[in-house]
């Protein structure tokens, strides 16, 4: 049985944005990790919310949904929205479902939003 | 006054001492008995008179020795009788070392059970240093030890129900630890679906009382009105001791004189029934019966019978619940597959499925092939997020959204986006879904395809030399996001070649090893040689062994082959 690596979700707070550093793998067992993490009272009260996936290394349809969810309820409070990318996985994942066309990708989660 | 020693050894210090000792004996708890070298006995403390189920010293001084020994069963721990001669005391005489000794007692007369544990030590004449008496303390630890006895006995048989899902198996297991370990048979009885009695497990420590209780079963099962015993406990859900059964008590019980003879040689003493109790609803019973040869069964025993009947009782529901909820989602995961795959001429088709997971576990892969007007076939396949019956309304919605879309408009395009905007429609934002579809015309040399991808990933064209081609344009996934793209690419298959539609569970397994779909490609080398059915069976197995046999996602084939023109 593969090993099923853990998710670890660290909330970094600046002036201008929340980040929430996503480590390890997201699929149907922890996304609703990433769903917590987003309904925390910092995150609520930024202006900008980043989901930095550079430490992701697997994700699957559940944990792209739970991306968007977080995406959308981002949108639903007036804040911005961007992920910094994440593994080959991720990127692939991304690419064939064209989702990532629908995500605010910078390559950095401190990189300035205009 | 009791017996004692006739010479002057346990007073040789004065009169006084002797009295002083006499009364400190007097007043222990543990019993004590003095034993001379011939084994006869020389004294023994109210405590010991007691034990030994005297009623005064006569009795035991006029007792020949080994008379008063021969009205008790004395066992060791596993319940081997014991030699006499490797009791403490009598070590002692052979110069050994008196080591304590744990030993089962029982009443032959009453079959009260006992346990002491018995340490011995010797009165030596202090000239000769002879041993000259051995005395003897029984400390009783019936209590200490059948508490022990319960919990490992529990402890075992919750082992044995938690070792399995097939509940007829563990409830033969759990028969046979109790009829060594708590009575010498034990039955267990359940109420079946039409409300009758079954019986599912018996054991007897006797073989060919085992018969004789099977038998009894099979001849005057009981009918569920019948006031006692097993209908009397299913309808209380109270358990029941029957302590010291007569012969009037059995012959008011049987129901014929044949009845009352199998009875009767079944030699019960005492019984004991215990519902075998689930949460909400008492399941069936369980039944113990000590024969007039063992030790009687006792309130402890019931007690313990009633904590087996629960944690059972809980074990079988439990079990009942997962078969049940297995069967339920094999039915489900049946009605969103086909039955069969359509024959399309001139090609040949074969599919595999494999579920992740647990056995009771909908998944949420699906393929679908179906004509779809004259000379005109569909071939669909996807993925649905998430597991679960939740994913199997998704499923269900997406595989029949698909099917009246192609009665409209069969462009695979277009019923691609339709499937989406019926997910928006009934569930926005929730769901999430990836699928390829492809329709197929009948082929004319070579046949011609149309697909459309929603978030899946791209179909493999293999062609007859074994090399691989992703086939078909991106799309956007399904049901999230607005606007999607959809593209529909059409292509020429060639006779012999195959069109490979996966799921991702499948190159997924390899992901581990920083591969994608290249073992896959390299798998699909040897499909010109291969059956369409083995090429499948092989990725599957390949993929299997690569996940060492648990993917933690689902698995789905699905492959269309033009038959080559040799062949036809």
């Amino acid at each position: 049985m593969a090993t099923y690596e853990q998710l670890r979700i660290a909330t970094r707070t600046t002036p201008d944005r929340v980040v929430l550093e996503l480590d390890g793998e997201l699929d149907m067992v922890n996304s609703p990790l990433l769903r917590d993490a987003c309904a925390g009272s910092d995150v609520a009260g930024s202006a900008t919310l980043v989901l930095d996936l550079r430490r992701l290394s697997f994700i699957d349809s559940t944990g792209l949904k739970a991306i968007f969810s977080a995406r959308n309820e981002s949108r639903r409070r007036g804040q911005q929205f961007a992920v910094t990318p994440g593994s080959q996985q991720v990127e692939r994942l991304l690419s064939v479902t064209r989702l990532g066309e629908h995500l605010r990708t910078i390559a950095t989660p401190d990189e300035l939003l205009v | 006054m009791n017996a004692r020693p006739d010479s002057g050894e346990l007073h040789h210090e004065g009169p006084a001492v002797a009295l002083l000792v006499e009364a400190v004996l007097e007043n222990v708890a543990e019993a004590i008995t003095v034993v001379d070298a011939s084994g006869r006995t020389v004294f023994a403390n109210r405590a010991a008179l007691e034990l030994l189920g005297l009623e005064s010293e006569a009795e035991l001084t006029q007792a020949e020795p080994g008379e008063i020994m021969s009205r008790f069963l004395v066992l060791d721990e596993t319940g081997a009788e014991l030699d006499l001669a490797s009791m403490p005391g009598r070590r002692l005489f052979d110069g050994e070392p008196a080591i304590p000794l744990l030993v089962r007692n029982i009443v032959r007369a009453t079959g009260e059970e006992r346990w002491f544990v018995v340490r011995a030590s010797p009165i030596v004449d202090p000239e000769s240093r002879e041993v000259l008496y051995a005395a003897n303390v029984f400390e009783n630890v019936t209590q200490v030890k059948r508490a022990q006895l319960a919990e490992a006995f529990m402890a075992q048989a919750s082992r044995v129900l938690a070792s399995s899902m097939d509940y007829n198996e563990t409830l033969q297991r759990i028969a046979r630890l109790a009829a060594t370990q708590i009575a010498e048979c034990c039955a267990v009885d359940v109420l079946g679906e039409r409300g009758q009695l079954e019986r599912v497990a018996v054991d007897h420590a006797d073989p060919d009382k085992l018969a004789l209780v099977e038998h009894l079963d099979r001849s005057y099962r009981p009918a569920l009105d019948e006031p006692l015993g097993v209908p009397e406990v299913i309808r209380s859900g109270q358990a029941k001791i029957y302590r010291g059964i007569t012969d009037r008590s059995l012959a008011a019980y049987a129901r014929d004189s044949n009845h009352l003879e199998l009875l009767r040689s079944l030699r019960a003493r005492d019984v004991i029934i215990v519902p075998l109790a689930a949460p909400a609803r008492t399941l069936g019973t369980i039944t113990l019966v000590s024969s007039n040869t063992g030790r009687r069964l006792t309130e402890a025993d019931l007690d313990l019978a009633v904590r087996l009947g629960r944690r059972a009782g809980t074990a079988v529901e439990s079990a009942r619940l997962y078969t049940e909820r297995a069967h339920i989602a094999h039915s489900l995961q049946r009605a969103l597959m086909p039955y069969s795959l359509p024959e399309i001429p001139g090609f040949e088709l074969a599919a595999s499925y494999r579920a992740a997971g647990e056995l009771n576990e909908v998944g949420g892969d699906f393929y679908d092939v179906y004509p779809s007007g004259a000379e005109h076939w569909v071939l669909v396949i996807g993925d649905v997020c998430g597991k679960g019956p939740d994913a199997a309304g998704v499923t269900a919605l997406a595989r029949h959204t698909l099917r009246t879309a192609s009665m409209f408009d069969p462009s695979p395009a277009t019923m691609v986006r339709t499937l989406h905007r019926a997910l928006l429609q009934q569930l926005p934002g929730q769901q999430m879904c990836t699928v390829c579809v492809v329709s197929v015309g009948a082929p004319r040399g070579t046949a011609t395809l149309r697909l459309a991808l929603g978030g899946h990933p791209q179909p493999l064209l293999i062609d007859s030399g074994g090399r691989t081609y992703a086939v078909g344009e991106p799309g956007t996934a399904l049901g999230l996001v607005e606007p999607i793209n959809v593209t529909e690419t059409a292509f020429e298959l060639h006779p012999g070649e195959t069109l490979l539609l996966y799921t991702d569970g499948v190159p997924e397994t390899w992901r581990s090893r920083f591969e994608h779909t290249s073992p896959l490609m390299r798998l699909c080398e040897g499909a010109p040689g291969q059956a369409l059915s083995e090429l499948l069976a092989g990725i599957e197995s390949a993929a299997l062994a690569s996940a060492a046999g648990a993917p933690r996602d689902d698995m789905a084939l699905l492959g269309l082959r033009l038959a080559s023109t040799r062949a036809r």
